[in-house]
């Protein structure tokens, strides 16, 4: 391979790492530390001040905890997924941050997920949209766990690519929420738009990313 | 045989989950608890001062006797100090050389300046008037508690100032804000 391709080559590696990988790993760090907090359990948040109805029934409130619990360590974990590098060299890591990720998602994330959408904020569709996310979420990752233990790599990754999707739509709905806020756009409408874009987003990045990995592969169906 | 006991617990959770959440959202339904799930929104940052400006002018115009939150003032009071206390150590500014000035500003200068006063006699007899009683302005209830931001608070501060001393006695009416009338 000749020194332009080659340079080409890691300019593309930059590019993505700086404009992807970066604001991705920083928003999820931030997600992370902002959930700390919550441990307190204090009701002194404006998240849950808003909900304190809600807060009231036992099972909202645990599933709430266990929810955040679940998400900071799998949005944590999934950070290391995607890593070419701990893939390649410590294979460890991401054996085991892919089993926390999973059973985390599967036992924790998804179940109380699905619990509170039917209490989420918004009209009916942003109901059904969070069930969606639920249930999706958990298929994918379910889907994504059952590939690798039948050794299908491809099915694997592509499966993990959909359920991480899901995932980050906690991160990337944030920060359509704050853009969307500093538009000065009204906080009810700005709540809906952002969920939409965000889950809508997220599956059309996984779904074209997906689509770019296994181009070769699903070449070969034509010829 | 392990893994298959994880995906049927998984399952069996996921199954769990969605008929607890149907179940209370179908008995919050028949309840008519939906409609009160979650508290008013409340803006924060700049909006929260404009909101605030519009309930002045309410005030400035109707009712004043109400009853302030004690620590409120208290820590209005002490933000006011706080800001007394920094311009105080704040040196003055050094004194600016006159500029030469431009010339709109002399025609500006020569319009406001007043003419002469006509000379007055030294003793004047004034016939004897009870003096009117004095308007209870209330000013302690102009320091109102917008905990925003410090610039945020000094406007405040400033506009009441000008507009409820401006417009003359206050009649008790009503404590109702526009947003909460409409």
């Amino acid at each position: 391979m000749n020194t332009r391709l080659l340079t080409l080559r890691r300019t593309k590696q930059v590019f993505v790492v700086t404009f992807f990988w970066l604001p991705i790993t920083f928003f999820s760090l931030l997600l992370i530390v902002n959930t700390i907090p919550y441990f307190s359990f204090s009701q002194e948040f404006g998240f849950i001040q808003e909900r304190a109805v809600l807060f009231l029934r036992p099972i909202y409130n645990y599933s709430f905890y266990l929810h955040i619990f679940a998400g900071m360590f799998c949005i944590g974990a999934a950070l290391l997924q995607f890593s070419s590098y701990i893939l390649k060299k410590r294979r460890a890591i991401h054996i085991w941050s892919g089993r926390i990720y999973v059973m985390v998602v599967l036992l924790i994330g998804a179940p109380t997920g699905l619990y509170m959408s039917f209490f989420a904020k918004g009209g009916l569709a942003e109901r059904g949209l969070f069930m969606f996310m639920a249930v999706s979420w958990f298929f994918f990752t379910l889907k994504g766990f059952t590939s690798i233990l039948n050794k299908q790599v491809l099915a694997h990754k592509i499966w993990m690519m959909r359920s991480y999707a899901m995932a980050l739509t906690a991160v990337t709905f944030r920060v359509y929420y704050i853009i969307l806020y500093l538009f000065d756009v009204p906080l009810t409408l700005n709540y809906e738009v952002s969920l939409w874009i965000s889950v809508i987003g997220n599956l059309m990045v996984a779904e074209y990313l997906i689509y770019r990995k296994s181009r070769s592969y699903l070449t070969t169906f034509t010829t | 045989m392990k893994h298959a006991t994880i995906l049927y617990t998984c399952i069996g959770l996921m199954g769990v989950a969605a008929i607890a959440g149907f179940a209370d959202y179908s008995h919050a339904s028949k309840a008519g608890l939906l409609k009160d799930l979650y508290a008013e929104e409340k803006a924060t940052g700049i909006t929260f001062l404009a909101e605030k400006e519009i309930e002045f002018d309410d005030y400035s115009r109707a009712a004043f006797d109400y009853e302030q939150p004690a620590d409120t003032i208290v820590a209005t009071e002490e933000t006011l100090n706080k800001k007394q206390k920094k311009s105080k150590t704040i040196p003055p500014p050094p004194p600016v050389p006159e500029a030469p000035p431009a010339p709109g500003i002399v025609m500006v200068k020569n319009v406001i300046q007043a003419p002469p006063a006509p000379e007055v006699p030294a003793i004047v007899e004034v016939p004897a008037v009870a003096p009117e009683p004095a308007i209870p302005m209330k000013a302690e209830m102009v320091v109102v508690p917008i905990v925003v931001s410090d610039s945020v608070e000094v406007v405040a501060v400033k506009e009441i100032s000008i507009k409820s001393f401006s417009r003359g006695p206050l009649k008790p009416k009503k404590l109702v804000s526009k947003k909460k009338e409409q």
